[in-house]
């Protein structure tokens, strides 16, 4: 009965207090003591892998940029025309971005480029990476930490949160 | 009934004897708990996060040509101080945006020919924006500029009187700037050229160092210079940016995102939309971003404005975050002005934590002393000083 329950309160409920949130359907989750940041993910057995760069040596906090993205099959060669959606989430907060980016292709083949990116809040974001291409459908994950990237002289001790 | 002067005195000393100690234990020089200089790596990223020193240059404006000259923002601020540009002879831009009270004024709301519908906006650090106006619906900070200008309730003109005025007062500085006549120019293009003006004018208003930078950059140099800051306020700056989340929209140089956010602030039954009406402002505008009198290139500029999340529901109530820098020195506070003290602020701010207003607006469990301290904190981001850099 949850199901109906979660239905019924997503349509009747949610939708007038949610507010600036896009909470329907989410559930929070902290984030986790040890989470891989890195820019290449693959899926499990490395059928696809994606990577990404930016302008930036870290990715900005609060500046509207872009994304190359590269996308790659399990012999290294390049994916092209797959059919990207690309979503970013703060699961700590049950919100994603203020922007609807977009991935559009590239005269290099295998990379798409990522526009419309914001990332207005410090903390852990969650860009989730839809991929259709000749029939198959990937989901791929970055993990972000944004805004936390500021080092000082011989910093020690772990982060508490 | 009387009591007994011995037996009073037996109930009252054990009372002060508590209290006294209660006194040295709330004394922040003996507190022990929360050893300020003890920052983990990730509030340590986030103060430094917040420091003045980490403010960039001011980004470029590409729909305004104008934006970083310096004729322009001469003519800029003349116009801005210029009341001649108003129904009544009276209201200047600087009568609202005063430079002695953090460009902003102290009413709830502005006051220019007539009242206006919301507070004044403080404007130091308007070029690090992407949105103006508290719902933001201007795209740009020249086409902000405009608005004012032909409200009934704030200069209470229109273009036509703005083109006769520069025309009478301002013609040779404009022909400078401008390289064109502002008689012979079509109205609507002088009305742009007088915002571009404003626009380069207001970029040059800048925040000044304050206690708090001062603070992050000794922590930066580790030179153990921390007693900047009481212990007050480093708790409150540590509940900033951890427990009480505020830097999650109050972030960066500014202290603000510059986006939109449910605050929580009570209407006093007068619905305000915000952000989730001003969409359609936007779109209308002929003076937007993507418009006719924009200098921008509209294949490559304006992905903020391109990309933007339209859903009006979801932004139906909220506000652009304001910056923080000299918030002590300015009340009152919130959109509509709605309270008078940083301490009615905060005390709001944690009465809707946890209500089913929105997930945002949860600020974690704060008590009575976290409430102080916050506020103890935010009295650091003055400059104590109206001399802004412009």
């Amino acid at each position: 009965m949850h199901w109906l329950l979660l239905l019924l309160l997503s349509i009747f409920v949610l939708p007038d207090t949610a507010g600036a949130m896009d909470a329907i359907g989410k559930v929070r989750r902290e984030r986790p003591e040890v989470l891989d940041t890195s820019a290449t993910v693959a899926t499990r057995y490395g059928t696809l892998q994606a990577s990404y760069e930016t302008d930036f040596l870290e990715v900005p906090l609060n500046g509207v940029h872009s994304w190359r993205l590269s996308l790659q099959d399990k012999q290294g060669q390049p994916v092209t025309g797959a059919d990207i959606v690309l979503t970013a989430d703060m699961p700590e907060h049950l919100h994603g971005m203020t922007t609807t980016p977009q991935v559009q292709d590239t005269q290099t083949p295998g990379l798409y480029l990522v526009r419309g990116m914001n990332f207005h809040m410090p903390g852990y974001w969650e860009v989730t990476l839809d991929i259709s291409e000749a029939g198959s459908r990937h989901l791929l994950r970055f993990n972000l930490i944004v805004g936390e990237n500021q080092r000082g002289p011989d910093r020690k001790g772990a982060d508490e949160s | 009934m009387k009591a007994e002067p011995l037996s009073l005195l037996i109930t009252i000393l054990p009372l002060l004897a508590t209290l006294s100690i209660c006194v040295v234990l709330s004394n922040p020089s003996k507190a022990a708990e929360n050893n300020p200089v003890d920052w983990t790596e990730r509030e340590f990223a986030l103060i430094q996060s917040l420091s003045l020193s980490q403010l960039p240059p001011q980004p470029p404006s590409p729909s305004n040509r104008y934006a970083d000259n310096p004729s322009a923002a001469s003519l800029g601020r003349a116009i801005f101080n210029d009341a001649r540009f108003s129904a009544n002879g009276e209201v200047s831009c600087a009568t609202c945006h005063r430079q002695d009270y953090g460009f902003t004024d102290d009413l709830p709301r502005g006051l220019g020919i007539g009242v206006a519908n919301r507070r004044t906006m403080p404007i130091v650090g308007m070029a690090y924006q992407k949105w103006f106006f508290w719902d933001g619906r201007a795209d740009s900070l020249w086409s902000q500029t405009l608005g004012p200008l032909e409200n009934p309730v704030e200069h209470g003109i229109d273009r036509h009187q703005v083109q006769q005025l520069v025309s009478a007062h301002y013609a040779q500085p404009y022909q400078q700037v401008f390289a064109g006549d502002a008689t012979n120019q079509p109205v609507d293009q002088v009305f742009a050229n007088t915002g571009k003006a404003l626009a380069a004018h207001v970029r040059t208003v800048l925040p000044e160092t304050t206690l708090f930078d001062l603070y992050a950059d000794a922590l930066r140099s580790d030179s153990n210079e921390t007693s900047i800051l009481t212990t007050a306020e480093t708790r409150g700056l540590r509940l900033f940016v951890g427990k009480a989340k505020c830097v999650n929209c109050h972030n960066g140089p500014m202290f603000t995102n510059g986006e939109f956010h449910h605050s929580g602030t009570p209407d006093n039954g007068e619905t305000d939309l915000g952000r989730g009406a001003a969409f359609s402002d936007l779109e209308t505008t002929e003076f937007g971003f993507f418009g006719k009198w924009s200098d921008a290139d509209p294949q490559a500029d304006g992905d903020h404005i391109r990309f933007l999340d339209r859903n009006t529901h979801k932004y139906a109530g909220t506000f652009k975050t304001p910056t923080l820098r000299g918030v002590s020195d300015r009340p009152p506070y919130m959109h509509n002005g709605a309270f008078n003290s940083l301490a009615q602020v905060l005390n709001n701010y944690r009465a809707v934590s946890g209500s089913t207003l929105a997930d945002e607006v949860f600020h974690g469990d704060l008590t009575d002393r976290d409430l102080v301290d916050l506020e103890a904190f935010l009295g650091t981001l003055s400059s104590n000083s109206n001399d802004f850099h412009n």
